[in-house]
């Protein structure tokens, strides 16, 4: 009984490191042997498992809204496909960490242990994420300019259908709205929640969802934090505790991440700045090109682009750019990133 | 382009003149690039400086806004810099290395600790404008009761409401059946993008007139406003009617004559609710 409390405490003081873990040791060196899955491509951490789950549920929910919106079904029909499909993605979820409980789980057995200097950057750092979660659940920061989330998942539960009055004033469309805004599903998701839950719009819409988002935000810095400090546990814990803390400073203004997160997570962009692109950067420097591409087709999903390409696929790029330059031009290249490049043989 | 040039210029420095996370960033930049000995993940180094460059150089900026459509303000290009990865990022490597060389010495190493997490804590606002957050919350609240004793005592009834700036801000999403004459898009010209439809003279018209009728419950108003607004009521309230309005809401102290005259170019009776009376149509 002891032995597991000791786990389970063991647990929760690496949790945020775990989500990272899999097998990141072996992907940052070459990509030979069991590190290779059948198609060639890296193995992912248990944390990217999770973000690609978050990134699937925004594709269910995109698939519901766009039943709602083409086929002209009623919002409560599109509530209740999304259920289902999210039903599904959980069961299949399910099977496929018990299938692959081993080859995920198999290098946290041999961990070492958590230094103390760890735990307590690590207990700074929840007190600062429960700091945060308490600022969003007070809503005293609540930035809706330009935004109108609730009033749009508000008609879509009043009228029980999606997008058949403005949200504005509840009146029929006299000359409609943007195709491209048209087809973002967020609005679809968080009034599904509504729908399943009964609880107001304005509660699930500005801190349910933005607590959720934060949460995700940090799961992805963590899964950035491993990818830059592979080797050392504590920076990982130190990088983590200043990016909470870098998020509290950010929150001074609409267009900075800590605002974005702190005062509007329920927003497309939010998410886009605070769980998409850390992952994505962590993706860069991993090379996992499936994963940038399902963030580049998430943001598309979420955030209004207009008619360009989004930032998600503008981040990979640069930072592919940037790892050419750094392999063409000499003394620019890391260590380990020359050792792989002459593995594969396009560097002398 | 030129329009986007100066937009881009002026911009950088409201951005980094409200608040110094840009700042840090720059310095951490400079002490990757020049100080740190192990330079670990150049690719991310060099993508961070080329990206936070090109948001800073008006031309750049100006095309990078030109990727986004012009539809997004300048903030939103620097959605392309990771700017707070790579400032834990580097403030992190910067640590490690000063508890490296206080090799493990507390008197050594906390005191820079110390002071480099005050300097961040600086580099915000530290809690920003308490008082006009307050103020915005104690607005809500307000607009959120008014419209419950609204939905409450006339639970039945299709409202479509007329009231002040103040409560038709929240009355969309306080309660989705309420329908309104204008909304939140006639102050927040950002909403507009959503959607075609555009509001025509007569409403904006009657946004202005809905101003001047609050301010009438006040104890000065300018006396020309004053003047158009008593000149313009009737007119105003036929329009509200036509619009479909079947409900106008106005502070409590509005002028007794006033009422009086609303109630006879509406047809309806005056019903008080809190601190605000209701001319209703049904």
């Amino acid at each position: 009984m002891k032995g597991s409390r000791v786990k389970i405490r063991l647990l929760l003081w690496t949790l945020p490191d775990k989500c990272g873990r899999m097998s990141l040791f072996k992907t940052m060196e070459a990509g030979t042997g069991p590190d290779r899955s059948f198609c060639g491509v890296k193995k992912n951490t248990f944390g990217d498992y999770l973000i690609i789950g978050e990134i699937a549920i925004i594709g269910l929910a995109e698939i519901s809204h766009l039943t709602g919106v083409f086929l002209k079904r009623s919002f409560a029909d599109c509530a209740m496909l999304l259920a289902i499909l999210l039903c599904a993605l959980l069961i299949t979820g399910v099977g496929f960490l018990a299938v692959r409980w081993k080859d995920i789980f198999a290098e946290s057995a041999g961990e070492p242990r958590v230094s103390g200097t760890e735990k307590l950057l690590y207990a700074m750092f929840a007190l600062i994420v429960i700091s945060q979660l308490i600022f969003i659940g007070m809503g005293n920061a609540i930035y809706r300019k330009g935004d109108m989330t609730v009033e749009t998942v508000e008609s879509f539960l009043t009228c029980d259908r999606i997008y058949q009055v403005n949200p504005m004033t509840g009146m029929p469309y006299t000359e409609g709205m943007p195709s491209r805004l048209k087809i973002l599903c967020l609005p679809t998701l968080y009034g599904s929640l509504c729908k399943w839950t009964g609880l107001p719009p304005a509660l699930v819409v500005q801190k349910i969802v933005p607590m959720a988002v934060l949460l995700g935000s940090y799961l992805s810095f963590s899964l950035l934090g491993r990818t830059l400090f592979a080797e050392d546990g504590r920076k990982r814990a130190c990088f983590l505790l200043l990016v909470s803390l870098l998020l509290w400073v950010g929150s001074y203004r609409y267009g900075i991440e800590g605002f974005d997160l702190l005062c509007c997570g329920w927003r497309g962009v939010a998410v886009r700045g605070g769980v998409l692109l850390p992952w994505l950067v962590s993706l860069c420097l991993r090379r996992k090109w499936f994963g940038i591409l399902l963030c580049a087709a998430a943001e598309g999903c979420i955030v209004w682009t207009l008619y360009g390409c989004g930032v998600c696929l503008a981040v990979a790029a640069g930072m592919t750019a940037a790892r050419i330059i750094c392999r063409r031009i000499p003394g620019m290249a890391d260590r380990g990133m020359t050792a792989r490049a002459g593995e594969k043989g396009d560097v002398k | 382009m030129t329009e986007l040039l100066q937009n881009a210029s002026l911009r950088w420095v409201g951005y980094k003149g409200s608040g110094k996370i840009v700042a840090l960033l720059l310095a951490v930049l400079l002490f990757w690039w020049f100080a740190e000995k192990e330079k670990k993940q150049r690719a991310l180094l060099l993508y961070t400086t080329a990206a936070a460059a090109c948001c800073i150089v008006p031309v750049t900026a100006a095309l990078l806004m030109l990727y986004q459509t012009k539809f997004y303000d300048y903030e939103w290009i620097w959605s392309m810099v990771p700017v707070t990865a790579v400032t834990a990022y580097g403030l992190t490597l910067f640590l490690a290395g000063h508890w490296k060389e206080a090799q493990g010495n507390w008197r050594r190493g906390l005191p820079v600790t110390l002071l480099l997490l005050m300097a961040m804590l600086f580099c915000g606002d530290l809690g920003g404008d308490m008082e006009a957050r307050a103020e915005t919350n104690a607005e809500k609240d307000e607009a959120y009761e008014v419209v419950g004793m609204l939905s409450e005592r006339w639970s039945r009834e299709d409202i479509c409401l007329l009231a002040p700036q103040r409560i038709l801000e929240y009355a969309r999403e306080a309660d989705g059946r309420l329908r309104l004459a204008y909304g939140r898009n006639m102050w927040d010209p950002w909403l507009n993008a959503y959607a075609y439809d555009t509001y025509d003279g007569k409403a904006e018209d009657l946004c202005q007139w809905m101003a001047w009728a609050e301010q009438a419950s006040w104890i000065w108003m300018p006396e020309a406003d004053k003047e158009e607004m008593l000149d313009t009521l009737e007119k105003q309230v036929e329009t509200a009617v036509e619009m479909g309005v079947n409900c106008l809401l106005l502070p409590a102290g509005i002028p007794s004559d006033m009422s009086e005259r609303i109630e006879k170019a509406m047809g309806a009776e005056v019903q008080t609710l809190g601190d605000y009376v209701a001319f209703t149509l049904f």
